[in-house]
């Protein structure tokens, strides 16, 4: 039990070795209690780290690196935050910083740069942290947290400047390179001289330009590959998963899912995605098959397989040559008012179904109905004349006499040309008597976003058409850049073609169509350059840091 | 605030059990950056699944299994890095997980009291691997001590809590 235990740990810990995983799998695969112990251990590791994160734990004798927090879903990006460990060794002397020693001991948080007495130099970029050492008695320097540009001097035969990771070490004479450490791989840039990155697995010899990453327990790997994705066979989105810093996608052909960057490149050493000629990311699918049903409507089939009723409300958007239609909606005008509600009627699968009066209801079929009154949803399950009823989510307040409230989505209510809704796995639409659809362009977009960087920091996107969807870069995507993105009618709703909440964002060649299209920037020193007609809109207290065409305001 | 629909729902459960789903999830990848994906990954599926749902059933055990399949094709996404758990052995371990649910809430209102009765050594050692994430080849470089003397530490450490959690469920104070 002693053996099996300290096989757990040592997996929750990250420091299992490959005979010990296939001991511990053998040992779960084969046995029952020692699955439960598995499981009982693991439930200690997930709250230890909850009860410990939220004690606020306690300062250690070096600068920690601050762990990338649980972060809140799609503003996650693994490896954004570096929680770098690095070892300098063997420098004799202590360093210092504008001319004065620095004791051992001494905390310095970056920017800052940091000298040795042989002229071997550290850069801590802003926001990192780093603990001076005395060498003798260890390694040089602990970087605790973000990263840092390292610069050797050179040196004599056989006093090498190594640079430890828990993946890896760096033995290095007479060169520039960064190292970044993050949860699970360390990545090695070299500018100038040559780096051997080594593990007991094997080593590489990375040279000046190049990059290279090392895993625990598998041989260190250059990077900087540049791979072509088909959109129409290839999982483009796995691709990018797995994009490492220096790494290049390449487009081709038609993405019709949103894509969604959440690799982290490195300052001077970016992840780039770039589309070919025929790239596209289409938002929305065209409508083309329509037929006149004897209720007068169009209906063309949805062209998607998924369970279309499954959808939330408002998720999707017709859109006829670029323009969103109405969704079908009674009344058209002011909204209504219940003459009698609130009568609960009892349970039903958790919901509570309720009666609603509403007076001159329109006839006809309200199976995909649903109700809206203040803020709040409903559907309507059953209706005789001007009786309703609706299911409503227990903890809701239900309807009451006298709310004002509107009915949306269904096929009764298509009264005024250019509405439209879905009913099963059909589009209906009304037209005009004189219009037919085949005079027009109609798409169902089905994503209002079609471009999300998530954590992207230091990711170029470039050459990239968009139809029917929006770019969204989030706070974490520092140093982010657009180049040469088309956007088609992006935003359906709302306008917002680009918005970017990340600092030191360069958007640049931006061609956007459809009426009164914004980039909204909420966050500071963003460039934006040769955009067009752009309107660009930034949030109070943030400052542009260049906007040569466009209008700011 | 009052919740209108199945995808609020469902969305409002999974924040609320996030802890208990995250910590499940790393058990079976071990490995916080892939957890992290594989958690993503599972707040779209439940959220476009929110129809599914049959409010009132166990919503913890749903998530779980829809957490599983998304391990199960991360875990296939990276074979090639290696040192993951193979699908043999996660479909084994699905079916004692109820070990890993049981008595959850309160395990975890004990441990905060157990926790602060640790010592000062062993405390640092824990926020050292917790808080800050390090593994123990990192704390034993930054503490001088070997791997191994950190690892046999934070067992140590893990099984006074384990039997601190024990006696106070049982009643018998901590």
């Amino acid at each position: 039990m002693r053996d099996l235990q300290a096989l757990i740990d040592a997996y929750a810990d990250g420091a299992i070795t490959a005979a010990d995983l296939q001991r511990l799998q053998e040992r779960l695969r084969a046995d029952a209690p020692a699955r439960r112990a598995f499981w009982r251990r693991m439930r200690l590791h997930a709250q230890l780290g909850a009860a410990c994160r939220a004690a606020g734990g306690r300062a250690l004798a070096f600068p920690p690196p601050r762990r990338a927090a649980w972060r809140w879903p799609l503003a996650a990006a693994a490896g954004l935050l570096l929680a770098a460990w690095w070892l300098l060794r063997p420098a004799a002397e202590l360093p210092s910083r504008d001319g004065r020693p620095l004791a051992a001991g001494t905390v310095v948080a970056g920017p800052a740069l940091l000298r040795w007495e042989d002229g071997t130099s550290v850069e801590l970029a802003g926001g990192a942290r780093a603990e001076s050492r005395d060498a003798r008695r260890g390694p040089a320097l602990l970087l605790a947290d973000g990263s840092a540009v390292v610069r050797v001097a050179h040196r004599p035969a056989g006093r090498g400047f190594a640079v430890a990771t828990p993946q890896a070490e760096a033995a290095v004479l007479g060169t520039v390179f960064r190292l970044a450490v993050s949860a699970g791989s360390t990545v090695l840039a070299v500018q100038e001289g040559v780096v051997r990155l080594g593990n007991p697995a094997g080593a590489v010899e990375v040279h000046a330009g190049d990059a290279a990453t090392a895993r625990s327990q598998a041989p260190p790997q250059r990077v900087g590959s540049v791979v072509h994705a088909d959109m129409a066979h290839d999982d483009v989105q796995r691709l990018a998963d797995d994009l490492r810093p220096g790494d290049t996608l390449v487009l081709h052909g038609t993405w019709s899912r949103p894509l969604r960057l959440v690799r982290a490149g490195l300052p001077g050493l970016p992840i780039t995605v770039r589309g070919a000629e025929d790239a596209l990311l289409a938002g929305d699918e065209a409508l083309a098959e329509w037929r006149r049903g004897v209720d007068g409507l169009w209906h063309a089939r949805a062209p998607w397989s998924m369970a279309t009723a499954q959808r939330p409300l408002g998720q999707d958007q017709l859109l006829i040559d670029g323009q969103p239609a109405s969704l079908a909606v009674w009344p058209a005008g002011a909204e209504a008012v219940a003459a009698d509600g609130s009568a609960v009627l009892g349970e039903s699968g958790g919901f509570v179904r309720v009666a609603i009066r509403l007076p001159g209801l329109p006839d006809g079929d309200l199976s995909t109905a649903f109700l809206r009154w203040g803020g709040h949803f409903g559907r309507i399950v059953a209706r005789s004349g001007d009786d309703a009823q609706v299911l409503v989510h227990p903890g809701v307040p239900a309807p009451r006499a006298g709310d004002a409230l509107r009915v949306l989505g269904a096929p009764a209510l298509l009264q005024q040309a250019g509405m439209w809704c879905r009913s099963g796995a059909e589009v209906l639409l009304r037209l005009a008597e004189d219009d037919h659809p085949s005079a027009h362009r109609i798409a169902l977009q089905r994503h209002r976003t079609m471009l999300e960087l998530r954590g992207a920091a230091q990711v170029r996107v470039a050459d990239l058409a968009i139809r029917a969807g929006a770019v969204d870069i989030d706070a974490d995507s520092v140093g982010a850049e657009l180049d040469g993105l088309q956007l088609l009618h992006p935003a359906a709703i709302g306008g917002t073609a680009v918005g970017i909440a990340a600092p030191g964002v360069r958007v640049r060649r931006l061609v956007v169509t459809g009426e009164g299209q914004r980039i909204a920037v909420d966050a500071d020193g963003v460039v934006v350059e040769d955009c067009g007609a752009a309107v660009v809109e930034v949030a109070p207290g943030r400052r542009l840091l260049s906007a040569d065409r466009g209008t700011a305001r | 605030m009052a919740i209108t629909d199945p995808t609020l729902f469902v969305q409002a459960e999974l924040l609320r059990h996030a802890e208990q789903l995250k910590g499940f999830i790393v058990a079976l990848v071990a490995d916080r950056d892939a957890a992290e994906d594989c958690f993503q990954e599972l707040f779209l599926t439940v959220t476009a699944k929110a129809a599914d749902f049959t409010p009132g059933t166990d919503f913890l055990a749903w998530a779980c299994t829809i957490a599983r399949y998304k391990v199960l094709q991360h875990l296939e996404r990276r074979r090639r890095h290696g040192g993951y758990l193979d699908p043999a052995t996660i479909e084994a371990l699905a079916g004692d997980a109820d070990a890993y649910h049981d008595a959850w809430d309160e395990r975890r209102k004990a441990l905060a009291a157990c926790l602060d009765g640790l010592a000062p050594a062993a405390r640092r050692l824990v926020d050292a691997r917790y808080v800050h994430g390090l593994a123990p080849a990192a704390i034993a470089a930054a503490s001088g001590r070997t791997a191994n003397g950190v690892s046999v530490a934070l067992a140590k450490a893990r099984d006074t809590l384990e039997s601190c959690i024990g006696r106070r469920l049982a009643g018998k104070g901590g």
